[in-house]
């Protein structure tokens, strides 16, 4: 035992010292990357004392006056907001999940059985193109489709006789979330629908062979082969849209809204934002934000060991 | 010399109002389209070669099996990407660093990214070892087989991250809102023409003082889709060539997933 020990013994020091000097260089270059990460990710977590003190800006964080709680309780129990709050921001993700996912899906096998290599190609390469144009453009195209003072379908609309006056679309509370999950879908599907292709690619070829030897037609294919083939990446899809289910984004949100619909399109990203930087609100949109930044991290998790028991995928 | 505008602008609370002489840079660029132009394209070539070194750079640092500390720093990067500190501690974080209404703004807090790196590090791992180990042998160190024969390598991967980062930092306008609002000299095309779309008093001082001879004339409608153009032909005059990179890099993440 101790000969074995003394043949092998080096100083953990000099080893530890050796490794370090061969990887020097490595290690240079690598140190301000990890710096960066922590300054850009971490340091910010150390803000979230902001939550729990009254904090006022230009001061040191810690000598602001400690109020517990107090945020989060107004924030759930007396702003009012919080219920509608949460309904828009998990009732919108869940129609943009549910459309772009079973659009992308379906849109999918459908170029998959598409036998018009150059059709093919041309219809995917259009799907695609609006995940490249940004929220700004889209927020124009949309205005330019939808609104009341010479919008295109209000021109057909009142072509065709459907109604007497130009319908108010962008305007009306009840069309906010369709529009908006229209315009979420549209741009988000054809990013999708690459994805399930490379997953159908993937297929081995033999089941085709094996299934035709058999007698299956082409929907029997799809539906005990492709379907099947595409539920590793279906689950890994979903998995990372459920843990950013409360991740709504600004953009479009902030785009489409106006005084009349922004009822229905107030999501916790805009709440943060309007309450902590545009009215000064910093501690209490502080506790709004962490209140999403763990709520997202207990739903990925739970996803995750779901996703893992059922169908044995994983993020982490 | 705030504007009623500028003053009802995310940010201003938090601001020194120190800006006097940019206050008036800013008469001069908000009239002008030209300057929106060249802050987008600057901070889109700048920020996305930025942004595909330092990725490069930690991806082949982390693709070596025997790193020091290794497991540690991929540790301190994968969270980041399932977790944030939420948006107005990054704000306060900003402000502390001194990189509101500052150009590298757009390039700093957007050098690096988790998914990026690890996109990078897994085509890095594909690669036959052979070729970096007889580099190795020869003697090269660490920073000239980077560059000299892992970066080559790596082409195809390099010029997905690039194009998704250079379409990213083109189409993004949020960051200018949120962190160059108050500073006009920095407003992007985008930020220009969510101005627009949203208050109809950007467009008319554009339309009326006439930071050109030929803006002056037109209506605000027609300069609006002038901005639009603007923004939407590269993409569309660049996507015919990209599209392979940009299919391929969706391909590469979803393998990876």
């Amino acid at each position: 035992m101790s000969s074995a020990k003394t043949a092998t013994y080096s100083p953990p020091k000099n080893k530890f010292a050796v490794r370090i000097k061969k990887q020097k260089l490595l290690l240079i270059m690598i140190l301000p990357i990890m710096i960066w990460f922590i300054v850009f990710h971490y340091v910010p977590i150390y803000g979230w004392i902001m939550a729990f003190t009254n904090y006022i800006p230009g001061k040191p964080l810690l000598s602001a006056d400690f109020v517990g709680l107090q945020h989060f309780e107004f924030f759930i129990f007396k702003s009012g907001d919080f219920r509608n709050i949460l309904v828009n921001s998990v009732g919108l993700i869940f129609l943009n999940i549910f459309f772009s996912q079973t659009l992308a899906i379906a849109f999918a096998v459908f170029l998959n059985e598409m036998r018009v290599t150059r059709l093919k190609r041309l219809v995917q390469s259009a799907s695609f193109i609006p995940y490249l144009v940004s929220w700004a453009i889209a927020a124009n195209v949309m205005f330019a489709i939808l609104s009341s003072d010479g919008g295109m379908l209000n021109d057909l609309l009142m072509r065709f006789g459907l109604v007497e006056r130009p319908v108010q679309f962008m305007m009306r509370a009840e069309y906010a979330w369709t529009i908006m999950t229209i315009a979420n879908v549209w741009k988000i599907f054809g990013f999708n629908a690459v994805i399930y292709l490379a997953a159908i690619a993937g297929i081995d070829g033999e089941l085709y062979d094996a299934a035709a030897v058999d007698g299956a037609g082409r929907f029997k294919k799809i539906w005990h082969i492709v379907l099947p083939g595409m539920i590793p990446t279906i689950a890994v899809l979903l998995l990372i849209n459920f843990g950013a289910l409360l991740n709504t984004g600004f953009d479009q949100y902030f785009l489409i809204s106006n005084p009349l619909t922004f009822s229905r399109l107030d999501v916790i990203d805009t709440y943060t934002v309007r309450f902590g930087l545009e009215r000064g609100l910093l501690s209490y949109s502080t506790a709004v934000g962490i209140f999403k930044s763990v709520v997202s991290l207990i739903l990925l998790t739970v996803a995750n060991q779901f996703m893992k028991r059922t169908t044995g995928n994983k993020l982490f | 010399m705030n504007d009623p505008i500028d003053s009802a602008r995310g940010g201003i609370y938090l601001l020194p109002r120190i800006w006097s002489i940019e206050s008036f840079r800013h008469v001069f660029s908000n009239n002008d389209i030209l300057r929106p132009v060249f802050i987008s394209v600057s901070r889109t070539v700048i920020g996305s070669l930025t942004h595909i070194c330092a990725c490069f750079v930690a991806a082949f640092c982390l693709s070596k099996k025997d790193l020091f500390m290794r497991k540690t720093f991929m540790m301190i990067i994968v969270f980041t990407m399932y977790f944030s500190g939420g948006i107005i501690p990054f704000y306060i974080l900003l402000m502390w660093l001194g990189l509101l209404n500052n150009f590298l703004v757009y390039i700093i807090p957007t050098m690096l990214s988790a998914f990026n790196i690890i996109l990078i590090k897994t085509y890095i791992e594909q690669l036959p070892d052979s070729v970096i180990e007889a580099a190795e042998i020869d003697g090269a160190n660490d920073f000239v087989v980077m560059s000299k024969i892992a970066a080559p390598l790596c082409k195809p991967i390099i010029a997905t991250v690039i194009l998704y980062n250079a379409v990213w930092q083109w189409g993004s306008w949020f960051d200018n809102y949120l962190y160059a609002g108050a500073n006009r000299s920095l407003t992007t095309l985008q930020y220009l023409l969510v101005r627009m779309l949203r208050e109809s008093d950007a467009i008319r001082q554009i339309a009326q003082a006439g930071g050109s001879v030929s803006a002056a004339r037109m209506s605000p409608e027609s300069i609006r889709m002038s901005v639009a153009m603007i923004i939407i032909i590269p993409i569309f005059l660049l996507y015919p060539f990209m599209q392979k990179y940009f299919v391929k890099g969706i391909m590469l993440g979803a393998v990876k997933g």
